[in-house]
């Protein structure tokens, strides 16, 4: 009777897993649980809504993404007991499991910001975080003529943080092509005190919004939007008149997830953040935007982590100990505008600092600063992920963080 | 007409080729999952290969990077682009039209006699330093001393060659201004100022708070921004300082509770929490946050709490 390793969720970091684990585990039952018939490539939701992409070039259908040695089963969690090791799924049926990896990933939780979802949602406020809202987005900057544009950063943690700063640089440079810069206000609002808040992106980078124009209000935590007034208001009392609100608002774990007992108030579940081994249950993992981890929720953390976990797994099934490799790193493409993007690479201990990636002194990837190489690895990225990434290939690099190339803070 | 059996067999036949269509594609759509499998084990198998050779790549440019190669190259580049920027194309037609005359003033220049003067010369202002101030009565003597005579009748043919030129030239200028541009050299021209368009008037920056005292006397123990630097080394004393010095006064059991929960959870986490997260480990309302610790209250409570300043990733 083969033993089962059960991945909750076939995002990133499930397709990853379930493409690695069915050749390093051949001896084991691999079965993948997602409710969602398509595969969607999430870092092409910032592009959509400025006609970079169409809906039908970031979807596949789950099947063609996943190994045929592995069974998947269409259908979303509910809840997971943990002391009977069975996963109980929307469907009505449960599923045993040996090992379990939840990889449910991170949701925008739209209740959470009060009114965002009332009257003129999707007409004058949106999100880019969904394939309808990044649309919708599309809709409604295509008809834009001028105004008050505010993109809005609700709370943290969300996944991909850099995200609303792209969709400022995205849609200042959007302004400008079609010359209505002049006739519109642009507002980042953020609950940080910055938009960039570690010393050496502040440093290189501090300026980037001023320069174009663009206002910061920080501090600020939003408690509502009314919908038709068009205002955002704080806990404190400012408020904020938009035409065009773009907000994002804080994410949450899945919801089958997070009444397990194994995760946060926000529902991520409680991971050692080099092992991702659960805090209270050492047959259960979780991976990508579904952990707690204190890093970034990011595709390039899901891909550092599979690499880490995957021989963590094979460990854990051999009756040995999971290993705490895992380092915390990031590597993410910021888009600028202009045909330009920043990269950052970093990880528990570094933050972002300049540089050069991967080849110190030469690149071609400028970290901490602009450039049109960068820009084009974005884009380039895609062919990458389904390609190399998704079915469990890698790239030519390594898990952890090399800080080769890295310039000091200074 | 068509005779049964003649349909029948005519149907066995195509049976029969529906049966070959089916198996060439089934062969067709193997060879293509074969073919598939190939390419993933081959990119499986050059995968690590291509790992190793780009840290021996990556490893190779940290020395070079080390040695400072890399930066005289952009140096390099920034010289370059620079001469690019403040040459227009008249002036390398001009370079070009005076290439001859650069060549043999450069011939006559680096003649050795004329070489071994300019040493000379050089030499002679090193010693220069040395020699004491001259008056007028200075000057007629000096101009007794025969090298002084030959040096002096070099200096007046040196100059009776260059007001010679300069006159020709000014000559030359004239026409130019009389007869059209056809004569003579071409004078550079500046580039059109950039195009910059109208941006809207940036409103005035948030005032920031005035630092704390701790931050304006430079304590060591705190970063710029009024973070404790080694969360290690707080105490509750420093933490009702820091308050105290935050303008918090009273400085009571409520806000006392509220930094112990927000450094627990950071122990617990690695992260320190936001205002929304300290309002779910806390139990209190966002609103009751915000009249305990006005304006930030995440930021407030770090700063007391000795830990960091809750922050993005970037």
């Amino acid at each position: 009777m083969p033993r089962t390793l059960v991945l909750l969720g076939a995002g990133t970091a499930g397709t990853i897993l379930a493409h690695r684990m069915v050749r390093l585990l051949p001896d084991w039952r691999v079965v993948v649980v997602d409710p969602d018939p398509v595969h969607l490539y999430q870092p092409g939701l910032p592009l959509l809504p400025f006609g970079v992409y169409g809906p039908g070039d970031l979807v596949r259908p789950r099947p063609q993404t996943l190994p045929p040695e592995a069974s998947l089963i269409r259908d979303a969690v509910v809840g997971i007991e943990v002391a009977d090791k069975q996963v109980r799924l929307a469907a009505g049926g449960t599923l045993s499991y040996d090992l379990l990896v939840i990889g449910t990933g991170s949701h925008p939780s739209f209740a959470d910001l009060p009114g965002l979802t009332g009257p003129g949602w999707r007409r004058s406020a949106f999100d880019f975080y969904t394939l309808e809202g990044a649309t919708a987005l599309r809709g409604a900057l295509d008809r834009f003529e001028g105004g008050r544009l505010v993109v809005h950063l609700h709370e943290l943690p969300i996944k991909c943080p850099v995200a609303p700063l792209e969709m400022v640089f995205l849609a200042e440079a959007m302004l400008t092509e079609r010359g209505l810069r002049a006739d519109t206000t642009l507002t980042y609002v953020t609950p940080l005190d910055a938009a960039f808040t570690k010393p050496a992106a502040a440093a290189r980078l501090g300026r980037m919004l001023a320069d174009r124009g663009v206002q910061v209000v920080t501090d600020f935590a939003a408690a509502s939007v009314d919908g038709e007034a068009r205002r955002l208001t704080a806990y404190d009392g400012r408020t904020l008149d938009y035409d065009l609100l773009v907000s994002t608002p804080v994410h949450r774990g899945a919801a089958g997830v997070a009444g397990s007992g194994l995760a946060d108030d926000l529902g991520f579940v409680r991971v050692h953040p080099r092992t991702l081994q659960s805090r209270d249950c050492d047959a259960i993992f979780a991976i990508g935007d579904a952990a707690d981890c204190p890093t970034s929720k990011a595709g390039s953390v899901a891909h550092f982590q599979s690499e880490v976990l995957a021989d963590n797994l094979v460990r854990v099934a051999h009756g040995a100990s999971p290993r705490p490799d895992f380092d915390g790193h990031a590597n993410c493409f910021i888009e600028t505008g202009h045909g330009k993007a920043i990269l950052i690479d970093f990880n528990y201990e570094t933050e972002p600092l300049p540089g050069r990636f991967p080849l110190p002194g030469v690149g071609p990837f400028t970290l901490l600063e602009e450039s049109a190489v960068n820009h084009w690895g974005k884009l380039g990225f895609r062919s990458a992920y389904w390609n190399l990434l998704l079915p469990g290939l890698g790239l030519p690099m390594h898990a952890g963080m090399s800080p080769a190339g890295k310039w000091s803070a200074a | 007409m068509n005779a049964p059996s003649d349909v029948s067999a005519r149907l066995d036949r195509v049976e029969t080729q529906l049966g070959e269509l089916l198996a060439v594609t089934r062969g067709l759509a193997d060879q293509q999952a074969a073919a598939r499998r190939t390419r993933d084990e081959l990119l499986a198998d050059a995968m690590p290969v291509l790992t190793g050779l780009s840290d021996a790549a990556v490893q190779r440019f940290a020395d070079l990077e080390a040695r400072g190669v890399p930066d005289l190259g952009r140096a390099g580049l920034r010289v370059a682009e620079r001469v690019a920027q403040g040459t227009s194309v008249e002036d390398v037609d001009a370079l070009a039209d005076s290439v001859v005359a650069i060549l043999d003033t450069v011939r006559a220049l680096t003649q050795p006699e004329v070489l071994a003067l300019a040493q000379e010369a050089g030499h002679v202002i090193e010693e220069a330093d040395e020699a004491a101030p001259a008056g007028v009565v200075g000057l007629v003597r000096a101009s007794r001393d025969v090298n002084v005579q030959k040096g002096l009748g070099i200096l007046v043919a040196v100059l009776r060659h260059v007001g010679r030129a300069s006159r020709v030239l000014d000559k030359k200028a004239q026409a130019v201004h009389r007869d059209g541009p056809s004569a003579g050299p071409p004078t550079r021209r500046t580039a059109p100022p950039l195009q910059v368009g109208a941006r809207p008037a940036r409103p005035t920056p948030p005032q920031a708070a005035p630092p704390a005292a701790f931050a304006e006397v430079g304590d060591p123990r705190f970063d710029r921004q009024g973070f404790l630097v080694d969360p290690q080394g707080w105490t509750e004393a420093l933490a009702e300082a820091i308050a105290h010095d935050l303008h918090l006064n009273p400085y009571t059991e409520a806000h006392r509770a509220v930094v112990a929960a927000a450094r627990a959870d950071w122990q617990d986490r690695g992260q320190s929490p936001n205002v929304r997260r300290l309002s779910a480990v806390t139990a209190l309302e966002v609103q009751d946050l915000y009249a305990l610790f006005p304006k930030a209250p995440g930021r407030t409570v770090a700063r007391i709490a000795g830990i960091p300043k809750p922050a993005g990733c970037i």
